[in-house]
């Protein structure tokens, strides 16, 4: 029984944990869509334009790794801590 | 259904801990490869080009160079092997997934060392430019209180490209997992009126991943490898600028 | 089925051993590709620089031999100028020459010219003299054959005089 509250409840945090993901995909869907009006006012500029959004993409993202990693650590780590201090 | 989602195979344990792990052996594989090819692709070199190894050799060269020099500065041209290096590795560790291997850079491990390469480097450019004293002086500001944070933020800068690559990689790693088990279970759910073995062959496993893999393995691999150079090469040049 | 890492889970050794890794692929990609390759391209550049830098010397060669040869042109043309205007100088020179030589001979035949007709000149006034003589002397016989009055006499040699004086 308490085994089974515990990975609930991870599995509950883990799920909680990745709406820190709505926050880089807002992010990432407005870099790209500045990316493309820049490209469309200046479309000889796409190659630079387009690494520096990556860039900035990958950047942005970070926020969005931690709470995947957080996620993670629920999920495959937090369990098995908390059921050995059983 | 019993999906198993772990990390890489230990292979070999020795005295003090060290592990011998599927990591390590697919570094090493792919190590080998990189060497056996640089060899090759430099076997028979002359001043005037003859056929397209020598071409790609070059393309290769040039491109690492012209990327570090570009991104900072003729002065560090010496960076250029190292950063082609990373590259290069990165890249073929991310795409070994595509050959059915454990990425070795969807390891948190490998992913922090590398990154632990990058921080020694900053570090390192960054009291060269500003002295001992002024290194340590720049966490005091603007207030000495702030000195724990400003610690934390310059330890960021590691964890975080290593967990951007971890992360990115790893994804693909549990997903196609997930995606794999899903459809060997649509498959034996499908096929659950044929008779004996033949019911458990995951027909359904044939095409489906190989579109995730695209974008996974393909895409998110080579962006990651470019972004973890790109942040090295750009690290190092802003913090051997000194403040 | 042998045993498997956590999915995610850190130790100490393995990040060294990544470390590690990268380090001796570095030190083998430096050696057998950047190494070469770089020497490769500046040994290129070197021999394009040694190209350029032959053509170059070719050029300016060249240049000076043109410009050595515009001088002796140029020498040429002074040379000639030079002749042309010495020999122009001397027929200039001739040419005043030969027309004072022309105008002194001019003046001298001139001169002698006038003496001529000076002479002549006197030289008929004597035959005119003579002849004047001569007549005198024919109206003289003719007055003495014919013996005419001697205020005839006196008229006719007065008038034939005069005539002759008017005449002269």
């Amino acid at each position: 029984m308490e085994r089974a509250i515990i990975m609930a409840a991870c599995a509950i945090g883990a799920g909680i944990s990745m709406f820190g993901g709505i926050g880089p995909g807002i992010g990432e869907g407005y870099a790209v869509g500045k990316a493309c009006e820049a490209i469309g006012r200046q479309p000889e500029t796409k190659g630079d334009v387009t690494s520096t959004m990556l860039m900035g993409c990958a950047v942005a993202e970070t926020t969005g790794l931690y709470s995947l990693i957080i996620a993670m650590l629920l999920i495959f780590v937090a369990p098995g801590l908390f059921i050995g201090r059983l | 259904m019993n999906v198993e989602i772990t990390g890489a195979k230990i292979f070999l344990r020795l005295p003090f801990g060290i592990l011998i792990t599927e990591t390590q052996v697919n570094m090493w594989i792919i190590m080998l490869a990189i060497a056996i090819l640089c060899k090759w692709l430099t076997h028979n070199l002359k001043v005037k080009p003859e056929g397209k190894r020598q071409v790609v050799a070059e393309y290769l060269v040039n491109m690492s160079n012209k990327f570090v020099t570009s991104n900072m500065g003729d002065r560090f041209k010496n960076f250029s092997p190292f950063i082609g290096t990373l590259f290069a590795f990165s890249l073929l560790c991310s795409l070994s997934g595509l050959l059915g291997m454990y990425p070795p850079t969807a390891d948190l491990n490998t992913t922090i060392g590398w990154a632990t390469v990058t921080f020694v480097m900053i570090v390192y450019y960054k009291i060269k430019a500003n002295g001992l004293g002024g290194y340590l002086k720049g966490f005091m500001e603007p207030i000495p209180v702030l000195a724990p944070f400003n610690v934390l933020g310059e330890f960021s800068t590691p964890i975080s490209m290593a967990i951007r690559m971890f992360g990115n990689i790893s994804t693909g790693v549990v997903i196609s997992t997930l995606v794999y088990a899903a459809l060997a279970w649509l498959s034996s759910l499908a096929l659950q009126w044929l008779p004996g073995v033949l019911s458990g062959i995951p027909v359904l496993q044939l095409g489906v991943p190989a579109i995730l893999s695209i974008y996974f393995d393909l895409f998110s691999g080579a962006l990651q490898s470019f972004i973890f150079c790109m942040l090295t090469v750009l690290y190092i040049a802003q913090a051997s600028k000194g403040d | 089925m042998p045993e498997s890492l956590e999915f995610l889970s850190l130790n100490f050794w393995s990040p060294l051993m990544a470390i590690g890794n990268l380090l001796i692929l570095f030190l083998i990609v430096k050696k057998f590709l950047f190494k070469p390759v770089n020497d490769i391209l500046d040994k290129r550049a070197k021999e394009v620089d040694s190209i350029y830098s032959d053509a170059e010397d070719m050029r300016t060669e060249a240049k000076m031999n043109k410009d050595i040869y515009e001088e002796k042109l140029k020498n040429v043309k002074a040379e000639t100028d030079l002749m042309i205007k010495s020999v122009t100088e001397r027929a200039e020179n001739r040419k005043e020459e030969i027309l004072k030589e022309a105008a002194v001979e001019a003046e001298n035949r001139k001169i002698k010219a006038e003496t001529d007709i000076k002479l002549a000149k006197k030289k008929a006034v004597d035959n005119i003299k003579e002849n004047i003589v001569d007549m005198v002397i024919d109206l003289a016989q003719q007055v003495v054959e014919k013996e005419i009055a001697e205020k005839d006499h006196e008229s006719l040699i007065d008038d034939a005089i005069n005539k002759l004086g008017e005449r002269v």
